[in-house]
């Protein structure tokens, strides 16, 4: 899926590192949604353990977002796997502290923080 | 006298351009060699519009346009096209060019370009004084449940914070992030009653109702109403659905730790963030969102002058 158009990702080791493209708004369309929807299939079929969200072009999102990433860490919670984020915008860190998901998910500042943390 | 900047790295051209000009009278001509010399004359000088070539060593036109984009926003553009050079201008146009003139007719029609666009140019600075001006703004919507109209509606709102000085650019998109929670809440969740327990879940599922109860009474018949009110000191934002509402004192705390995992109150949370104060009427169908200005001193009104 490297040449996706919203949520191109990648499989490194058994990790998924999802790099979504730009802001990701609660009222975006059904392109954008099937295209996460392909991610959300991947992990679904155990393809890999963890999944690493890169937030670097994510400059806002909303709260469907948050709940898509919710259902992500829950579905590899329940075996075992782990859901990182990374390259967090300064807007992006206060949506999701203001959500209170800083308690729930792995944040890291950048990529190689967040890989080495969870190939440890 | 208008200021005008020729850019252009050949001085033949250059002083061409500038000759079609200065006969006039009308305008005062400053020149530069390209587009980091553009740039440099511009911090210098106050420019009232930028004649440029296109294709020059260094800074290009097109890098030039998008550039004065962000620093110099108020500044017309106009482009000197010559053969073989038309994609970059159409990209130049796309970027913010304000017009172009092809270098072979530039003896007809570069002073009569230079003319209207600084006329426009002039009638916008006079409006933005206008709205420097502007003391109090109201307005309402009623919309359907269009998404295209929301997402037109937050961008108008956020515009109008700006207008009237209320936020900075960067608060802007906080002012959308917590718009766009409330408007959502009362299209998805108000107006056509679908719940976010399946958000996430099922997302083909939660997107199929959606689509069905668009479709079908009594929700598709539903609308969202939505007033604003701006002053210099704050907005306010009232956004009210024609659902069956619900118990606000029921909300979850935000603060318990079993509410973490839940699918629903994150939008809650957002706005609660991003604006300065939040609150529901009695049926959960009206949320009022302020956010204030957040300096001591408010803005006086731009003098008529």
């Amino acid at each position: 899926m490297a040449n996706a158009k919203y949520f191109p990702f990648r499989q490194e080791a058994d990790i998924l590192i999802v790099m979504p493209t730009g802001p990701i708004s609660n009222l975006s369309g059904q392109e954008v949604q099937s295209e996460w929807e392909q991610v959300v299939c991947y992990v679904r079929q155990r393809q890999c353990r963890h999944v690493l969200v890169d937030m670097e072009k994510v400059t806002f999102f909303g709260s469907v977002f948050l709940s898509e990433l919710n259902a992500l860490w829950k579905q590899g919670h329940q075996h075992g796997g782990r859901l990182a984020l990374c390259q967090l915008t300064p807007l992006g860190d206060e949506i999701i502290r203001a959500a209170k998901f800083d308690a729930l998910w792995e944040i890291y500042p950048t990529r190689e923080d967040a890989l080495k943390a969870l190939a440890s | 006298m208008p200021k005008i900047l020729i850019v252009d790295d050949s001085p033949l051209d250059r002083v061409l351009a500038g000759g079609l000009l200065e006969p006039d009278g009308q305008f005062v001509i400053h020149y530069a060699g390209n587009g980091n010399l553009a740039l440099d004359k511009l911090q210098q000088e106050e420019i009232d519009l930028v004649v440029t070539d296109l294709v020059m060593p260094g800074m290009d036109g097109l890098e030039l346009v998008a550039t004065m984009r962000s620093r110099h926003p108020d500044i017309p553009v106009i482009l000197m096209t010559s053969k073989g050079t038309e994609e970059i201008a159409v990209r130049a146009l796309h970027a913010g060019a304000a017009s172009y003139v092809p270098k072979r007719l530039l003896f007809q029609e570069l002073a009569e370009t230079v003319r209207r666009v600084l006329a426009v140019s002039s009638r916008r600075q006079v409006k933005a004084r206008l709205l420097g001006c502007m003391t109090e703004q109201h307005c309402s919507f009623v919309l359907g449940n269009d998404v295209e109209l929301i997402e037109s509606l937050i961008a108008y709102l956020q515009d109008v914070a700006v207008q009237m000085e209320l936020c900075e650019e960067s608060e802007v998109t906080r002012i959308g992030v917590a718009l766009e929670e409330a408007l959502v809440n009362a299209l998805y969740h108000g107006n056509l009653e679908v719940g976010s327990e399946l958000r996430g879940e099922d997302d083909q599922a939660y997107y199929a109702l959606v689509a069905k109860r668009r479709s079908e009474p009594p929700y598709r018949d539903r609308k969202i109403f939505v007033r604003a009110n701006f002053t210099r000191q704050q907005a306010t934002f009232v956004v009210r659905d024609e659902g069956p509402g619900f118990d606000p004192s029921k909300l979850p705390d935000p603060d318990d730790p079993s509410a973490l995992e839940r699918a629903s109150g994150r939008g809650l949370l957002l706005m609660r963030a991003f604006m300065d104060e939040v609150s529901y009427d009695a049926t959960g169908s009206e949320v009022t969102l302020v956010k204030r200005r957040k300096t001591a001193t408010v803005p006086q009104p731009a003098e008529n002058s």
